[in-house]
């Protein structure tokens, strides 16, 4: 993953033109993508301007709805930057899911222990970050591929979520498996009254911009994105690239617990079995299509929660499934994995004829 | 344990494990060839949809089996194509495929599925095949020999990769390419066929796996299906270390681990009822990290192959 006209010197000028070109491929992939939705609504004789009206008007045309559109971006939005910044390390994590379900759970125990949204949501950041850890662990020291670790770690944070549901914390006299809801001062305030928009939309906002910081002007991100862009040359300068590789397992942990955290702490206040909507999903469609930039999976975060709450509207006004809308999570980032890539080959190809 | 000497808890065990052998030896297929088929779970989905369609809309279930295998084994060439052809992130890829479906198969299943009066129409149901004197072996022929097509279809499949990989030399080949793409280019391999073959084999059986969960297990598709029983396909081959009988081993643990939680709950233990799922995975994250024997991937899996010049 390159950074973002950070190789253009000398001037506004050529950085622009390279952060233009970074941006063309997601640009690109967006808009092919509602073409290409448009041309699948007028085969099954559904009118594309009726459906887009009525995703824009659920999520932009009263207040309450656009609040809940950003309250739907958050878990998706943290789960695309916990991506974001393993991509960056030069690691491939699948793990948000299965972290962020940790997370999630920590946090609620923690509020129903504490009855404090502090420590509740410093208790899932940690537990995500830990979850994180293992398969950071075993990639750095025992040299296992954490696409594979991470894969088993969602299972068994799904099943461990589940068991704890069916067992120490169910409610006995509930009609399905769910727990207790928690007290009103361990949720998280909400930012706008008479809405579901929580606290957890500025947490977000505010991890993107720190990760991106953190990237661009400390010697840390400046190292994490060594060992991602060369993992040998690190080696070579004397990076503990282990060490480090460890490390980014266990903030990008620590990022899908907090997206886990807020949604439990901010929406939902309860449990229940496969409470999770399968954020960690379509987070790394969102990585992948900021190209590993923490300030990137910001808009696109925010994008993929217009789809999420949208889909509900058009499902009401169009009788579409919400399918439709969820077919948009997925084709996005095939093209633009091919876009990048015909534009790479491309490039290539000029590059060889001089 | 009186669960154990009780026939039906076997029979449930393998009815679990007949799509995941399916889904597991084409798995092996593409891993061992160095790519990594992360759509298995979308492709399983997908080709569920298509077998329950093409099985209710002809009253013919083979239709269906077909129309699976030939939706996987095209699914297969797309992946190909877009992670071997243009050398696209294998697992980026795979994901956006399994996203991809669960919408596809949502915004076609009201389409393909259901009949004038809307209502859902579903597929015929699959006959046993009985094979002749070995299922009047008391006890074991009843169980194995007694079964679905599909699960003996599942049984070929598992032996026929085995003996693929093992003892033939276009095996030998396909091992070679996942082991190590650019030593195997050197001595005149064509690794971009070979992957491309060895995915759109795997990627057939993959069909035919979900053509199991629409037709057999239930005779109607539905949205999700599939419930992550691909992902679990591919728990499976890690488990077993990449060796078709050794996936289907595990496939095998995977099952009974299944059958034995619907005991449990059958039984109302306090016991927390999912426990025995975790475990599998539990058991191949210790397999993993070399508390549990020792699990080598392919050398080149995940590896796009570049030719230099």
């Amino acid at each position: 993953m390159k950074e973002g006209g950070g190789t253009a010197r000398g001037g506004w000028k050529p950085r622009l033109a390279a952060v233009g070109r970074e941006a063309v491929p997601p640009v690109a992939a967006v808009a092919l993508t509602i073409l290409l939705l448009a041309a699948v609504m007028l085969m099954v004789n559904v009118s594309p301007a009726k459906v887009f009206g009525a995703l824009l008007q659920g999520t932009f045309g009263t207040r309450y709805g656009f609040c809940l559109m950003l309250a739907y971006s958050v878990p998706m939005t943290l789960a695309g930057l916990s991506v974001a910044i393993a991509i960056r390390a030069g690691l491939f994590t699948i793990g948000a899911e299965g972290q962020l379900q940790i997370g999630g759970l920590f946090a609620l125990i923690g509020a129903l222990v504490t009855g404090n949204a502090v420590i509740g949501l410093v208790l899932g950041i940690l537990a995500g970050g830990a979850w994180g850890a293992i398969a950071g662990f075993l990639k750095a020291w025992k040299g296992i591929n954490e696409i594979i670790t991470t894969m088993m770690l969602n299972f068994i944070a799904m099943y461990a979520v589940n068991n704890a549901i069916l067992g120490p914390l169910g409610r006995p006299e509930a009609s399905h498996p769910c727990t207790q809801e928690i007290a009103a001062a361990a949720r998280l305030p909400l930012m706008v009254a008479g809405t579901r928009l929580h606290v957890g939309f500025l947490f977000a906002v505010a991890a993107c911009v720190l990760f991106y910081l953190m990237f661009r002007y400390t010697a840390f991100g400046f190292r994490l994105r060594v060992i991602g862009a060369n993992l040998q040359a690190a080696r070579y300068a004397g990076t503990p690239a282990r060490l480090y590789q460890f490390l980014a397992m266990l903030i990008s942990g620590c990022v899908a617990g907090l997206a886990g955290g807020t949604e439990v702490l901010g929406m939902r206040y309860y449990l229940s079995l496969n409470w999770s909507r399968g954020w960690g999903w379509p987070g790394i469609a969102i990585a992948f299509l900021a190209r590993g930039s923490p300030l990137a999976v910001l808009p696109i975060g925010i994008f993929y929660g217009i789809l999420d709450a949208g889909s509900v509207q058009v499902q009401a006004a169009t009788g579409l499934p919400s399918a439709l809308v969820q077919l948009i999570q997925g084709v996005p980032v095939v093209l633009l994995i091919v876009i990048q890539t015909v534009q790479q080959n491309w490039m290539k190809r000029v590059a060889v004829r001089g | 344990m009186g669960v154990l000497g009780d026939i039906e808890f076997w029979a449930a065990t393998l009815r679990v494990s007949t799509p995941l052998l399916l889904g597991a030896a084409g798995a092996v297929l593409c891993d061992r060839s160095g790519v990594m088929n992360i759509a298995i779970e979308g492709i399983m989905l997908t080709t569920a949809l298509m077998a329950s369609a093409a099985a209710a809309a002809y009253h013919n279930v083979w239709l269906g089996v077909t129309a699976a295998a030939l939706v996987g084994a095209v699914s297969g060439l797309l992946l190909a194509y877009l992670t071997v052809g243009i050398k696209a992130n294998q697992v980026v890829i795979g994901i956006g495929l399994n996203l991809v479906a669960v919408g596809l198969t949502s915004l076609l299943f009201p389409i393909l599925c259901f009949d004038a009066n809307n209502s859902i129409m579903s597929s015929p149901p699959f006959q046993r095949w009985a094979i002749p004197v070995l299922s009047d072996i008391p006890v074991v022929g009843r169980l194995l020999f007694d079964q679905q097509p599909l699960f003996y279809i599942a049984v070929v499949a598992v032996l026929f990769v085995y003996g693929f990989l093992t003892y033939t030399h276009p095996g030998l080949i396909l091992k070679a390419v996942g082991e190590n793409a650019k030593a195997a280019n050197s001595v005149g391999i064509n690794v971009t066929m070979v992957r491309y073959a060895a995915l759109v084999a795997g990627s057939l059986l993959m069909g035919i796996a979900g053509s199991y969960l629409s037709l057999v297990e239930v005779t109607s598709f539905q949205p999700n299906l599939s419930g992550g029983r691909g992902f679990m396909a591919l728990a499976a081959v890690i488990m077993g270390k990449w060796h078709p009988l050794g996936c289907a081993a595990a496939v095998l643990l995977f099952g009974f681990a299944e059958a034995f939680q619907w005991r449990l709950q059958g039984m109302g233990l306090p016991i927390p009822a999912q426990l025995p799922n975790m475990l599998p995975y539990v058991i191949t994250v210790l397999v993993l990290a070399g508390v549990v024997g020792r699990a080598n991937p392919p050398g080149d899996l995940g590896n796009p192959f570049h030719k230099e010049g």
